[in-house]
């Protein structure tokens, strides 16, 4: 079933504006974490604000467990949980008084103290947020997202900032979320992040999808069936590459296995950087 | 409801935290200080027109403080993802606007009655005060709106006391003509300065029921309605995401 189900959403900032979102349509299902992808400025925030219910003046049709998103009221809010871009704390309060604070909003309350601790922040409670790093802060972020037990997270750039631990941790609780029966939307351009942890992508651009598969799917449509082969021969590395078809039945590959020392063997699958690029003309890291 | 008493409850502690009720309580100490060098006849004239300040211009630029900084810090598009209404954030602030007003203009007006013998009518006085701070608090969120930043917000304070707090506050103190006062009928902090200015000038019963007070009063509660409804709770959600 279809948590979210978006069709040909458009929209406009200011009236005479730029059309930021032109028409799109996809839907996550439940249990599913869904990568929108796209470089800056292609309409992933707007969209993920509009889903927010922070954006309300949209076209087109947003159904949430099947209704209407503009006919929901607070409840809408009790089911979500919102991992923003940047940090959003108060400054003169601790990391503890600021969880309190989000939390007493909401009716239904997870425990704060294991999500402090599951993320490395149980030691710093205590701690002004004015006086915690960047990594700390969007660690915090994400504890915030948590506070109310959501059924649907909406995490944009989470591990934005974030050292490969912290950010292996934050991407483990995400896993965790989802196969306790949550629905994510990602926003990101981290392709690292998307390959560990989408089942469903979509690329955005000027505003469009312009693709929308399964990682897999995707990198075998944009990547070249071929293995590539690196073995030892008379003290010199040397490399061949042989079709992926037929493969089982390809002589020269069967030899190369079977006299020569193998190095490495890799399939032609491309990466979704590569994809990424090939498919939005943008380099990640321009 | 039980949101609205919460986030109240919240936003006096960062008040306090934040130390805007410090500086509140400072600047009334100031003006404490002022009323008694100024001696019990003059200060008769001018108390009136300091806690007019405090409604006035000073409720703008704690509304523009408060949503600039929390701005600044990220906080105001978190709550718009919680279950509070628009309708109660925007009261929360109002009401903490007209509580720091309100400590202001009754510790100066406890302190000139107590110290300085000059006599008010304390109900005509909390009414105002809290009628005169909400429409200013309404026009603060409006400036907010409008501003690219606080800079920006504080130039927007400036133009509007020019032409809508000064000249109310000169004819209050008899250097603008009293019968030019037609010019300023329509300016929101006008009523502020003249009735609260009268509230210390007048000892015994004054006549409130008098028409063109009941006007102003009435004035005020449409401008705030007025502002309220058609641009400051459409629009705060823009304000809150606007990064």
């Amino acid at each position: 079933m279809a948590v979210f189900e978006v069709k040909n959403l458009k929209y406009q900032y200011g009236k005479q504006g730029k059309e930021a979102i032109r028409g799109i349509s996809f839907s996550i299902k439940e249990g599913q974490i869904f990568g929108l992808l796209g470089p800056s400025g292609a309409g992933k925030s707007t969209t993920q604000k509009i889903m927010t219910k922070l954006l309300p003046s949209y076209q087109g049709s947003v159904l949430y467990q099947g209704k209407e998103l503009r006919t929901y009221g607070s409840e809408f809010f009790e089911s979500i949980g919102v991992g923003f871009e940047l940090p959003v704390h108060f400054l003169k309060l601790t990391g503890l008084e600021n969880m309190k604070f989000f939390q007493n909003l909401y009716q239904s309350k997870a425990a704060i103290e294991p999500l402090l601790e599951k993320v490395g922040l149980l030691e710093d409670k205590d701690k002004l947020v004015g006086e915690y790093s960047k990594g700390m802060k969007m660690r915090l972020n994400f504890v915030r997202a948590l506070l109310n037990n959501p059924s649907f997270l909406f995490l944009d750039e989470v591990t934005n900032g974030l050292d490969p631990t912290n950010a292996r941790i934050l991407k483990d609780m995400i896993l965790d979320f989802k196969n306790k029966g949550g629905t994510v939307l990602l926003t990101t351009h981290l392709m690292g992040d998307v390959e560990a942890l989408c089942d469903q992508v979509a690329f955005i651009k000027e505003g469009i999808i312009i693709e929308s598969d399964t990682p897999r799917n995707l990198k075998l449509k944009y990547g070249v069936r071929k293995v590539d082969v690196e073995y030892q021969n008379k003290k010199a590395l040397k490399k061949e590459t042989f079709e992926l078809e037929g493969l089982g039945q390809n002589a020269a590959f069967l030899n190369l296995i079977q006299t020569k020392t193998i190095e490495t063997i890799h399939s032609g699958e491309t990466s979704l950087e590569d994809i990424f690029i090939q498919i939005t003309g943008d380099d990640l890291h321009a | 409801m039980r949101n609205g008493v919460y986030l109240l409850k919240s936003e006096m502690r960062r008040l306090i935290k934040y130390r805007i009720l410090t500086i509140s309580l400072a600047v009334s100490v100031l003006w404490m200080v002022l009323l008694y060098f100024l001696g019990t006849e003059t200060a008769r004239s001018f108390v009136g027109l300091f806690i007019a300040i405090d409604a006035t211009i000073m409720s703008m630029m704690m509304i523009g403080a408060s949503l600039f900084y929390e701005r600044q810090e990220n906080t105001l598009k978190p709550l718009l993802v919680t279950p509070v209404s628009v309708g109660t954030m925007i009261t929360v602030k109002v009401i903490t606007t007209i509580y720091v007003a309100l400590q202001s203009a009754l510790l100066v007006s406890l302190f000139v009655y107590f110290v300085m013998d000059i006599n008010l009518q304390f109900i005509p006085l909390i009414l105002l005060v809290s009628l005169v701070a909400t429409v200013h608090a309404m026009i603060g969120f409006l400036l907010s709106l409008k501003a690219k930043d606080f800079t920006g917000y504080l130039v927007a304070i400036i133009v509007y006391a020019i032409f809508f707090a000064y000249p109310s506050l000169f004819m209050a103190l008899d250097i603008v003509p009293t019968n030019l006062d037609f010019l300023l009928v329509l300016s929101p902090s006008h009523g502020a300065f003249i009735y609260l200015d009268q509230i210390f000038l007048i000892e015994g019963a004054y006549a409130y029921d008098s028409f063109i007070f009941i006007f102003s009063v009435g004035y005020l509660i449409a401008v705030t309605a007025v502002l309220y409804l058609k641009w400051v709770k459409p629009r705060y959600p823009e304000l809150a995401v606007r990064e």
